[in-house]
């Protein structure tokens, strides 16, 4: 399997971003925050550009408490990255082969 | 480009290492969930039909609460279900929960005793710490190989 690079995907924070949420069904706000090191304004800048891709949804469940924001891969999100993932590891092990 | 490339799958495998080290289940989880299994399996072993619809719902209830429990204390949610190799731990309970429901109903509504549905409950305690505890075990073990 070689991939396919994502553009989307390959951006530093959201490469890490996409690595954590693919190995979570979901994610808290704040823990992706730590993940980074960055405010809370980078970070949901980031996951702006991966939403509008249609990569992650968002949701901010009510209830009790503080309201605390959860992010998840979609399918196609999790496609993307997969597939991105893979062309690094392709490039890596057969640094003449071709990418898409 | 491969040393950009290389750089990049370090990316990854440091974030996947960051989720296994997140992936700390409290203590009382997985005997909580053991008991949430034996009361199902008894519930609807020994109860009529009434009583196995309030056992059902109730096992529902607290199997959520115990997930809510668990996200607000982690920040994290791993599905049994999407675990990737580790999900065969969540699998083979799932199936053996199964088993033993269905083991528990035959059993009680064929002989009427009660103390079978008493030991299949107690594998059901059981299983659900063993099993949970190995899918765990799995599932940071193959985060931090970087499958």
């Amino acid at each position: 399997m070689t991939g396919k690079f994502d553009e989307v995907v390959h951006a530093p924070h959201r490469l890490r971003i996409c690595a954590f949420l693919d190995a979570t069904s979901s994610t808290e706000f704040s823990v992706l925050r730590d993940l980074l090191g960055v405010a809370d304004s980078v970070l949901s800048k980031h996951l702006k550009v991966l939403q509008e891709a249609g990569y992650l949804t968002i949701t901010k469940p009510t209830g009790r408490g503080r309201v605390k924001t959860w992010v998840r891969l979609t399918a196609e999100g999790r496609r993307a990255y997969v597939g991105h993932a893979a062309a690094l590891k392709s490039l890596v092990d057969n640094p003449t082969a071709r990418h898409e | 480009m491969e040393s950009k490339s290389a750089e990049d799958l370090a990316i990854i495998a440091a974030a996947r290492a960051a989720v296994a080290d997140r992936l700390i289940t409290p203590m009382w989880y997985h005997p909580i969930f053991g008991l949430l299994l034996a009361g199902y399996v008894l519930g609807v072993s020994l109860g009529d039909t009434t009583a196995r619809l309030i056992t059902s719902l109730l096992f529902a209830a607290g199997c959520l609460a115990l997930v809510s429990a668990y996200r607000r204390l982690t920040g994290v949610w791993v599905s049994g279900f999407e675990a990737g190799p580790a999900s065969r731990w969540a699998k083979a309970l799932g199936v053996l929960v199964g088993v033993l429901v269905a083991a528990g109903w035959a059993i009680t509504y064929w002989t009427h005793l009660s103390w079978p549905a008493w030991c299949l409950a107690a594998v059901a305690f059981a299983a659900g710490i063993i099993l949970g505890r190995r899918f765990d075990t799995a599932l940071r073990a193959q985060l931090r190989s970087g499958l």
